[in-house]
């Protein structure tokens, strides 16, 4: 019985292989530079040996990607791109807006920022980008491998030293269609010193499987606010994979907000390479069931590797689980030999509002240093019943006290957005969730 | 204002008989204190006016103000005029004490059929019940008795009750965790809420809180019942003499 499904398995991961091989053989690479055929040849070849991870890898423990395996989404040209895009966020001085992978300009306004920092699309710039482009990136993953053999836009982002850049940047990437696969790749460059907000939000509408990998490198002394809004269709897979290095006194600060898609992994692996460097990991999930009927599943997994001595980390994620929804956290925080000095703390909370809904946290601590504070902690829970009976003692109706309840739950990580109105947009966007989901 | 018949009640998961009978009657503007050592069920009445969960009433009636209490939710009993000042009031992290407080405000309104408060019509009328009971309004700003000290919650818990102006307000163990300067503190501001047309229940073990909210008339709870019930006179013998005589019974 066990042997008949594995085998079948076997099959499914190698039956998808050839379908993307010769996707990528038909497309024309002629353009490319030799070493840029090198990186997607090199990408190819890391997909084909192992296929879409299946959950024996380790890694992939508790996110299922049978139905990619399965070939579910292969066809690249999307059918259609009707997916209406509205105008820009009322908080952001430019924009650029990827359909379907593919920059749209007449959808992007970016010269509000022309001549504070360099804006482009990646497939303009990506073959001149040779001694920056990849170094973070590890391309060996299957998922990440296929990106860089895929990949044929994303954003390209460069601030110059010391250039402290005050309006906010709207990244917006809409898929639409129907089981189609983009493969966006961004790389991000913050010189030294200087200092960006930047926001990213994904939409769409329809079965669309994306795949993103992003490159971020905050040097020496500069500053980065990295926002993620994930509402992606509730049919759609969306994976993402970001690779970020830290310099010397500097700061990467993410937060992720993810309401969208049937399944998502947003990953995160960062090295702080410098003395005096800070990572802020932080986040909320808000799931429930999925289009067809199952469970939306979010996964965070996240990677810390403090490399040097005095410097710190913190994480949180919390996550909202209604209905038959799925949260997963893997976090994983190492902190080298000689890197003394080192705060890190993470903590993965998750409410569970439905008794259907279920949740992985694996946390993981590998210290090689002795004088290092490291914390980590997971609680999973549901409502607090005193403080509903508290609440409803008071006059507070029954829906609107566990409103209340989860809000303030999902609040205290959403207070810890730096930027006032990103701040209010994200806790709009989950009080909407809630509105919608929760209360009934 | 408040009819007590023949309540029995028990813990349901346990099935465990709790209440075994309490008649007690309260009436409009009245303050009556019930006394009793600890496990005789003087907080299970409390709980079970209010309408926790996990308790069943297994027999008897409460009438509030024409109504049958027992018939209703927690929140419809608030609408109705019931407040419970809670022993051990709980911390709502992320929550703002004074959206808390406009929220429950605004909700009784609405289930009253009043017209609701807007959020600076809020602001003015609980900055003046916060002068009135000598309350600092930084407390409105921080998160519903998150890191407040014990006198700080219960103070919290008498400006809720100036804030929602019940007719039946009941103070369970309102001593309980508080030194002698913050019980005379929270005293004040019950004293201070004090009216003709509200009628307060005070639970307690202590005849100390009795000093300072003095009560109309006093009962003795016991095992389930109350079994002796006088002027105020009664809580001083009790201090003098214990409860032992009631608990053999």
């Amino acid at each position: 019985m066990l042997n008949t499904k594995r085998r079948k398995e076997t099959d499914q991961v190698s039956s998808v292989i050839p379908v993307y091989q010769s996707l990528y053989s038909n497309k024309d690479h002629s353009s490319d530079p030799n070493w840029l055929r090198e990186t997607r040849d090199a990408g190819m070849s890391a997909f084909a040996g192992q296929g879409f991870p299946s959950v024996r890898n380790e890694k992939w423990k508790y996110t299922n990607l049978a139905s990619l395996s399965a070939g579910d989404f292969i066809a690249v040209e999307p059918e259609n791109d009707a997916f209406k895009i509205g105008p820009k966020s009322a908080w952001a001085e430019a924009r650029m807006v990827f359909v379907n992978g593919v920059y749209r300009e007449e959808l992007s306004d970016i010269n509000a920022l022309k001549g504070q920092v360099k804006v482009v699309r990646l497939h303009h710039s990506l073959s001149t980008m040779k001694d920056y482009f990849g170094f973070l990136v590890d391309t060996a993953l299957p998922t990440v491998g296929l990106n860089s053999a895929l990949m044929q836009d994303g954003y390209r982002v460069v601030v110059a030293d010391k250039a402290k850049i005050d309006g906010i940047l709207e990244l917006v990437f809409a898929n639409s269609g129907h089981k189609n696969a983009v493969f966006p790749r961004n790389s991000l460059k913050l010189g030294k010193g200087s200092e960006l907000t930047l926001v990213e939000r994904h939409v769409g509408q329809g079965s669309y499987f994306t795949n993103s990998v992003g490159e971020v490198d905050v040097q020496d002394g500069a500053k980065f606010h990295h926002y993620r809004l994930q509402d992606d269709d509730i049919s759609a897979i969306s994976l993402s994979h970001s690779f970020v290095r830290v310099g010397a006194d500097a700061l990467y600060d993410n937060f992720a907000l993810s309401t969208g898609a049937k399944l998502a992994r947003n990953e995160i692996s960062c090295v702080i390479e410098g003395e005096g460097g800070h990572l802020n990991l932080l986040g909320a999930y808000l799931i429930s069931d999925a289009a067809d009927g199952k469970g939306q599943t979010c996964d965070t997994t996240t990677f810390i590797d403090h490399a040097v001595a005095n410097t710190t980390s913190k994480e949180i994620y919390k996550g909202v689980l209604d209905g038959r929804g799925h949260g997963v956290f893997q976090g994983k925080i190492l902190v080298r030999e000689d890197a003394q000095k080192i705060e890190g703390n993470q903590l993965s909370r998750a409410l569970m509002l439905s008794d259907k809904a279920e949740i992985n946290t694996k946390p993981e601590l590998e210290i090689y240093a002795d004088d290092v504070i490291c914390s980590h902690g997971a609680t999973v829970g549901d409502l607090d019943e005193e403080g509903l009976f508290y609440l409803r003692s008071r006059g507070i109706p029954k829906t609107k006290a566990r409103a209340l309840l989860v809000k303030s739950f999902v609040g205290e990580v959403l207070e810890e957005i730096h930027n006032e109105a990103i701040r209010e947009a994200f806790t709009e966007h989950a009080s909407n969730w809630l509105v919608a989901n929760a209360e009934g | 204002m408040l009819k007590i018949s023949n309540l029995h009640a028990a813990i349901e998961s346990v099935n465990k008989p709790i209440l075994k009978g309490v008649d007690l009657e309260i009436g409009t503007g009245e303050i009556h204190a019930i006394m009793g050592p600890n496990g005789s069920g003087k907080s299970t009445l409390s709980y079970v006016l209010s309408g926790r969960d996990g308790y069943e009433v297994t027999g008897g009636s409460v009438d509030f103000a024409g109504q049958d209490l027992m018939d209703m939710e927690p929140e419809e009993r608030a609408a109705a005029g019931l407040f419970l000042a809670f022993q051990y009031p709980v911390e709502i992290p992320g929550v703002q004490t004074m959206t808390f407080l406009r929220t429950a405000l605004n909700e009784i309104k609405k289930a009253r059929g009043e017209k609701e408060i807007d959020a600076v019509g809020f602001l003015k009328f609980v900055r003046e019940k916060c002068k009135s009971l000598n309350i600092s309004d930084d407390m409105m700003r921080r998160a519903v008795n998150v890191g407040f000290s014990g006198g700080e919650k219960k103070r919290n818990e008498t400006l809720q009750m100036a804030v929602l102006e019940p007719k039946l307000a009941i103070l369970d163990e309102t001593d309980s965790g508080l030194d002698i300067d913050a019980l005379r503190v929270v005293a004040d501001g019950v004293n201070a809420l004090r009216s003709e047309n509200r009628s307060m229940l005070v639970i307690t073990h202590y005849q100390r809180l009795l000093d300072y909210i003095v009560p109309d008339k006093v009962h003795v709870m016991a095992n389930g019942r109350i079994v002796k019930s006088g002027g105020k006179e009664l809580a001083l013998e009790l201090e003098e003499h214990g409860y032992a005589q009631y608990e053999a019974a």
